[in-house]
């Protein structure tokens, strides 16, 4: 039970509140903001439910991160030990095994350009294409969903492309899918594949860990725009 | 790990007053954040993360308060976790953020600074114009407790550690007492 001071107290700073709530209702008025849909969604699930969608979508700045590490590195969970390097060539990659991850790079990249752009076609069902990143020798869309899982495809015609994944942890596996010889890669931290294609590289990153057929399926669906 | 939520939402009368709510004073909500954030898809998230809080564990709360209750504990909840946000992400933190999370026992509370004060008539009068001139950092924590907001609650909205909550709660009761009184303000 409130003590008298309290309200009181409480009330008078109320007083600071409701003009400051007040403004904010008015300059809203004025310029609505239109609420994206995955906002919508996630409220009108909440509203419908009473149980929060808890896959946020990626901020900006994990959006930047996600892209930054597909086109450079997947995410590693160890250091490197000082250990000899083993180098193996799988699938067309030159491999160099470390102690707790791999590194890739990839000589069959034939092109010198990207000379037609490849995407998910058709998109899965609950994403939407958010954005699209054109470079000389590298394309990178995005994908997102409305429960929060972002994909993202890199097409690139770079020679120093290079990949690297943690082989300690998660399960990492080649496997052919249609005429592309597929490595993948999936543990806790998300889900990525990489492949050469028509003298370009290509990588798929999933932000969560997703099931391996629904993975491999839209593998299949890169094809030209 | 898979996290389940419980709905707290129990009765049709609790969700229509959530819709309500919602609906009343979603762009005004919006407005605070983004006063803040200035980005939008943070601003959003900060809005949906105190619903998410109200659908959880206080709209039962919300049902035995006034409107003007409820419209006060919203804009101060997302206001607080839009700065919450906002700071999270800033390269640079106030020297009163990490006081506050940091681990100095010497500002450990010991007695409520303002209880014994508040009960005199005389200086309660001058509390509540002094309570408004405080920072909003202090006098929105302070409200959150002063109207019945259990601290670990409060931190919940905010996005805040316990701890955090009580230590500014602290410092916000000092400052109000040395604001009144003219003794023992915070350090």
């Amino acid at each position: 039970m409130m003590k008298e001071y309290e309200i009181a107290l409480a009330d008078a700073y109320g007083e600071t509140i409701d003009r400051e709530a007040e403004a904010l209702a008015a300059e809203a008025e004025k310029e609505p903001h239109v609420f994206t849909k995955r906002f919508e969604e996630r409220m009108a699930e909440l509203i419908r439910t009473g149980k929060p969608n808890n896959r946020k979508g990626l901020s900006k700045r994990g959006r930047r991160i996600l892209l930054i590490a597909a086109a450079a590195v997947l995410v590693l969970a160890a250091v490197a030990c000082a250990v000899p390097e083993i180098r193996e060539s799988i699938g067309g990659f030159f491999v160099k095994i470390f102690g707790d991850h791999v590194e890739y790079t990839d000589p069959d990249i034939t092109r010198n350009s990207i000379e037609e752009e490849y995407g998910l076609v058709p998109i899965p069902e609950g994403f939407e294409e958010t954005s699209v990143t054109r470079g000389d020798l590298i394309v990178i869309s995005t994908y997102e969903s409305s429960s929060g899982v972002s994909l993202s495809l890199i097409q690139s015609a770079d020679p120093n492309q290079n990949d690297s994944i943690d082989n300690e942890h998660g399960e990492f596996f080649e496997t052919e899918i249609g005429k592309k010889l597929v490595r993948i890669h999936m543990s806790d931290y998300g889900t990525q594949a990489s492949w050469i294609e028509d003298g370009y590289y290509f990588s798929l990153v999933c932000s969560n860990n997703i099931e391996q057929n629904i993975f491999e399926e839209w593998i299949a669906s890169v094809i030209p725009q | 790990m898979l996290m389940l939520y419980l709905s707290m939402i129990e009765t049709e009368a609790q969700r229509a007053l959530f819709t309500d709510l919602y609906e009343k004073y979603r762009f005004g909500l919006f407005r605070q954040a983004d006063k803040y954030l200035h980005d939008a898809y943070d601003a959003e998230d900060a809005v949906h993360d105190v619903f998410c809080v109200v659908a959880d564990e206080y709209i039962s709360v919300f049902e035995n308060k006034s409107e003007e209750y409820c419209r006060r504990f919203l804009f101060v909840a997302v206001k607080n976790r839009a700065i919450n946000i906002g700071r999270k992400k800033a390269r640079v933190v106030s020297l009163d953020a990490l006081r506050e999370n940091g681990d100095d026992l010497t500002d450990a509370p010991k007695e409520d600074p303002i209880g014994k004060m508040l009960s005199e008539k005389d200086l309660l009068e001058k509390a509540k114009e002094e309570i408004k001139k405080l920072e909003p950092r202090y006098g929105d924590v302070l409200w959150m407790q002063l109207t019945g907001c259990p601290v670990k609650t409060i931190a919940r909205f905010f996005g805040e550690r316990p701890v955090t909550i009580t230590k500014r709660l602290y410092r916000a009761k000092l400052m109000l007492r040395q604001a009144v009184c003219g003794e023992g303000g915070a350090a």
